[in-house]
């Protein structure tokens, strides 16, 4: 009875390890392919030039903490683009004080009959010089996420959102590929188009977005706990295979389901391991131990695909041999 | 099953360790390459800058060019400097290219690879005057791509290689052209390799040359084609008609008319909403913006408009 159990449960792990390195196998190609097009891109003159740039771009951020981080968001060479800050002053008054004196912002009036329903009564900042118009503040006690979202999506002057936390960081090439793939001519039109953030992330939930303004009003703003997910749900978009973002800050605890599901995989045959240890049954015990070593495997063969797209899609990347591979034995134990 | 187990973990643990092997090795490789690309490049471009600002004959020739390589490297560098050199001779370019037979080598470059290698082939391609022969023979091969960044390189490569033919090329063109295809098509221009020309491309029965003389409308600041870009907001493509908006709201002109007027009503509700947004943050003022609305208009809509407006000035309360 156990050793046909134990068989059906190794069938199962085995389809799904090969089923989850077809899947990377797949994934790795779209990114690398994703990478061909953007280097094919960069090489042409009017790629990301002011001809261009007809589309505007709104990037909502939501609690940044400190200057810095500000004007790295700042520094983006497309045209047609805005950073909306969310701060809240009763947290650190003088962060705001601070952005105000450096770059001369003035409180304006803020538009109480928005498309979408805001709770209190945000203070906006712009400012009085055209050279930082590109940069407004919003004033308001954090509620959530969500909110902060939906408070920058009233007053975003362009059409396209992008709704960032504060750790995210959009790469330089970000924006022009995006509103390239916007544009793309395609039988239905998106309402977002989601990237990575990571490029050897390959199923990673934590996505950044480029929302169409319309569609976020339409479906009444972001709620719940993962904003971004939900709206991602309710609406029709595309994934862009391709790292258009960064996180700056490691995460304590990772929510990668692929992670995740691996981990549960070895788990349940290491348990079987040592019950069929405990009650002398070698077979049975080997045979545990063999899924164990695959689920291993499985993990370092997936990072060592991830190596490669890391290796591909970072030109400077010039690591000594030894480091690289430390790297990927320690991924693939994390994988593992 | 314990024995297929086995050799499913034999196989992904010699997979991974030949992979890691083949992906360093192939690091360190690709490094070793972008050295010698980069300094071939340094080279080559010294001396086409040389020949191209004191001109004389090519005796001298490029360093290693009997490589495939090589002279790849250099098809690229001619492809580049042609689209920057502003007012030089081209004929040098056109002179190092049938030297070498450097369409040649593209065309074959392109035909032997896939995807968007091919693309990034064919696009250097368009970029360098080519002879008669290769560009028929390109046309044929690749002319009929449904691959639209395909069709892009072969729509450039008409046009360079027939610039009086710009517009026939153009309204030829089954794919309409997107804004990287407008602003890639611009950048020719931008080279002198297209007329300026506005008028026939604004008077054109076609959305593609329409939509490219409303790019270069906008691009270059023609305010002189203020007539034409109203006459285009009555068009009936509703994308030229939305870019035609656009065009005379960048340059700054008069909205006031009954075009701009019969084009707001004609859009839906949250167009318009997005329409007065822009014109806001365009800084256009809320009496101006008023004139734009329909009579028509509903309240609500007045009163975001008036509100989206006070947004961008300073608020008397504080």
């Amino acid at each position: 009875m156990s050793e046909n159990l134990l068989f059906g449960f190794s069938v199962a792990i085995v389809g799904a390890l090969v089923a989850i390195l077809i899947a990377v196998s797949i994934a790795a190609t779209r990114i690398l392919a994703a990478m061909r097009k953007g280097r094919m891109l960069s090489a042409c003159h009017g790629y990301g030039s002011e001809a261009m740039s007809q589309t505007g771009v709104s990037v909502v951020v939501s609690g940044a903490q400190s200057e810095r981080e500000i004007e790295e968001r700042l520094s983006s060479e497309y045209w047609r683009y805005e950073v909306i800050v969310v701060l809240d002053s009763t947290r650190d008054g003088r962060l705001l004080s601070r952005l105000c004196r450096k770059y001369s912002m003035i409180r304006v009036s803020f538009p109480t009959d928005g498309d979408l329903k805001i709770d209190g009564v945000p203070l906006l900042y712009r400012s009085r010089q055209r050279r930082y118009r590109r940069l407004v503040l919003i004033d308001r006690l954090h509620r959530s996420r969500a909110d902060d979202w939906n408070c920058g999506v009233v007053i975003a002057s362009f059409d396209c959102i992008i709704p960032l936390e504060s750790d995210r960081f959009l790469t330089s090439e970000a924006l022009p590929r995006w509103v390239m793939e916007l544009h793309e001519t395609r039988p239905v039109r998106s309402d977002f188009i989601s990237a990575q953030v990571s490029p050897t992330h390959f199923f990673d939930r934590r996505r950044v977005a480029m929302f169409s303004r319309m569609a976020v009003v339409r479906t009444g703003g972001f709620s719940g706990e993962h904003p971004r997910m939900q709206m991602m749900r309710c609406l029709r978009g595309r994934t862009l295979c391709l790292p258009l973002a960064m996180a700056k800050l490691r995460r304590r605890r990772s929510s990668n389901p692929l992670r995740q599901l691996l981990m549960t995989m070895g788990a349940l045959p290491t348990t079987l391991l040592f019950v069929s240890l405990a009650v002398q049954r070698w077979e049975l015990a080997r045979a545990a131990l063999m899924l164990v070593v695959a689920v291993y495997v499985t993990a370092l063969f997936i990072s060592t695909i991830a190596l490669r797209v890391r290796l591909a899609l970072d030109e400077e990347y010039c690591e000594d041999r030894s480091v690289s591979l430390r790297r990927l034995l320690r991924c693939s134990f994390r994988v593992f | 099953m314990v024995d297929w187990v086995g050799i499913y973990s034999v196989v992904l643990l010699v997979g991974s360790i030949l992979m890691t092997a083949m992906v360093l090795v192939y690091t360190r490789m690709r490094a070793c390459r972008t050295r010698v690309k980069q300094s071939l490049e340094r080279c080559y471009l010294s001396i086409l800058n040389r020949h191209l600002l004191e001109g004389g004959d090519l005796s001298s020739g490029f360093p290693l060019i009997d490589r495939r390589y090589s002279r790849l490297i250099l098809a690229t560098i001619v492809a580049r400097l042609g689209a920057v050199t502003y007012g030089y001779d081209r004929s040098v370019l056109a002179a190092v290219v049938r030297r070498y037979a450097l369409d040649r080598l593209l065309m074959q470059q392109a035909s032997f690879s896939f995807g968007m290698r091919r693309v990034q082939w064919l696009h250097t391609f368009a970029m360098i005057d080519s002879a008669e022969g290769v560009y028929r023979r390109t046309l044929r091969r690749f002319g009929r791509s449904r691959n639209r960044y395909m069709a892009l390189c072969m729509t450039l490569a008409a046009l360079n290689h027939n610039p009086e033919r710009s517009i026939a090329i153009l309204a030829e063109r089954r794919m309409p052209l997107s804004t990287f295809d407008l602003s890639e098509v611009l950048m020719m221009l931008k080279r002198g390799l297209i007329p300026v020309a506005y008028q026939p491309l604004l008077r054109s029965e076609y959305k593609n040359v329409r939509m490219l003389g409303l790019c270069i409308v906008r691009y270059f600041g023609v305010t002189e084609a203020e007539d034409d870009i109203v006459a285009t907001i009555s068009s009936s493509d509703s994308e030229v008609a939305s870019s035609a908006l656009f065009t005379l709201c960048a340059l700054r002109l008069r909205l006031d008319r009954n075009e701009v007027r019969h084009a707001s009503q004609r859009m839906n509700e949250d167009e318009r909403r997005a329409w007065y947004r822009h014109l806001a943050a365009e800084g256009y003022s809320s009496r101006a913006i008023a004139k734009v609305l329909p009579a028509n208009e509903q309240p609500q809509l007045r009163e975001y408009v008036e509100q989206t407006v006070a947004s961008y000035k300073r608020c008397l309360t504080n």
